[in-house]
């Protein structure tokens, strides 16, 4: 069984996917290095590209989607994510000091 | 402050830990060992009625994972956080933000990035191909690059194992070299976390310290930060909390690397005996799966403490 994604493998397009993406990240961190862009649009870029990396791996690698029983097990992978939630905000966020530098529209209140 | 990092009254714990785990895989390994491919037992319950039970166990035991890795991340969240940056006490003047002195050995946070990818040792460089990269970012951008291709060729490997038009012996080859690839691959990682750890390499043109030898460790409480913009002034600060979290949470994947590389090992023999076939590389796709994971917790580590 082998699936596509625009006509091609689709294991060697999320390879290909994969391995640019980690060439603009590295590229990202050396023009921040050099001051070429911002702390901020360094921060923006890294965690896009995280993200879809991460995206790219957990359906295409994993099977989560595009495979008989990836939905189920697409929701077996996501039940962690309730008590990720609670711990990123009771361990991660209960420094008394940490919530003041957080921006607003991440604030629980 | 009291300096104890381990407890041996924790040693039984751990031991039993290891010993649950320990058994949990040698019942999978004996399972492996005899699965040609005829009976692959089905899980009988809602909500995975019909599917594999051994792809169950390890959608399992990954979720136990995340709750592994999410506890370290958590940790790492909450103390960067609530941690003041040392740059921004030096920028105050050496004072908290709170307007209270810093005293020198006080706990600020140096991220390990600023040891990785920042501008902080003399021996530093922008060397590297005249990309402006950090040489002590090498060995964490090449180990970025090992995972993915050795995500890569774990689904490569199963391609091929699940292929019916190819001749058993070149099936079985090429299945064996697609897994030894992945071994190599996940030598590679680990090598060149020890040489960013603890060896550092000097090769040409090309120079990076070690983190130990820059001073980036566990029980340094009184590292010199001189930080940016502010010539020769600089501050004492204690490291400890930001090298823990990075050494905790670095470590523990590299000691899933390890346990991946023993399993590929394993498979890597197997594939050498003509042990995968279409009916059984079931078996690759769900070590892949722990593999992957693997690959997908770097994806996370490598930005949050080796670039930011």
């Amino acid at each position: 069984m082998s699936h596509t994604i625009f006509g091609k493998d689709a294991y060697n397009m999320n390879f290909a996917m994969l391995m640019i993406l980690t060439v603009v990240e590295v590229g990202a961190v050396a023009a921040s290095v050099q001051e070429m862009i911002t702390a901020e649009m360094i921060i923006f870029v890294l965690v896009s590209i995280g993200v879809v990396k991460f995206l790219g791996i957990a359906f295409i690698f994993m099977h989560l989607r595009m495979e008989e029983d990836s939905n189920i097990l697409t929701m077996t992978a996501l039940f962690p994510v309730f008590f990720i939630g609670i711990m990123i905000a009771v361990i991660a966020l209960t420094s008394p000091a940490s919530p003041d530098s957080l921006p607003a529209w991440c604030r629980f209140w | 402050m009291d300096n104890t990092i381990y407890s041996a009254g924790s040693l039984p714990i751990v031991l039993v830990g290891f010993a649950i785990i320990l058994s949990g895989f040698l019942v999978w390994w004996r399972q492996d060992l005899s699965f040609d491919g005829h009976y692959e037992p089905k899980s009988a319950g809602v909500p995975f009625k019909n599917i594999d039970i051994r792809k169950v166990g390890i959608w399992v035991f990954l979720m136990s994972e995340m709750m592994v890795f999410s506890s370290l991340f958590s940790t790492y969240i909450r103390y960067r956080l609530g941690t003041e940056s040392c740059q921004a006490i030096l920028d105050n003047h050496s004072t908290f933000s709170n307007g209270v002195p810093f005293t020198p050995g006080d706990a600020c946070w140096i991220p390990a990035s600023y040891f990785i990818a920042g501008s902080h040792s003399e021996s530093w460089t922008l060397s590297l191909g005249g990309f402006g990269l950090p040489d002590t970012l090498v060995p964490g951008a090449i180990n970025t690059f090992a995972l993915i291709i050795s995500s890569f060729t774990v689904v490569m490997a199963l391609q091929t194992a699940k292929r019916e038009d190819m001749d058993a012996d070149e099936r079985s080859r090429k299945v064996r070299n697609y897994l030894a690839a992945t071994l190599v691959l996940a030598t590679l990682f680990l090598t060149l976390k020890m040489v960013e750890w603890f060896i550092g390499f000097n090769i040409g043109p090309f120079h990076a310290p070690s983190l130990m030898e820059d001073g980036y460790t566990i029980h340094n409480t009184a590292y010199p930060f001189a930080g940016s913009g502010h010539g020769e002034e600089h501050l004492t600060a204690n490291l400890r909390l930001s090298a823990s979290t990075f050494y905790v949470a670095t470590g523990t994947h590299g000691a899933h690397v390890f346990g991946g590389m023993v399993g590929l090992s394993y498979m890597t023999f197997k594939a050498h005996k003509g042990g995968y076939s279409p009916s059984n590389a079931v078996s690759i796709e769900y070590f892949g799966l722990y593999w992957h994971f693997v690959d997908l917790v770097w994806v996370l580590v490598f930005p949050a403490f080796y670039l930011y």
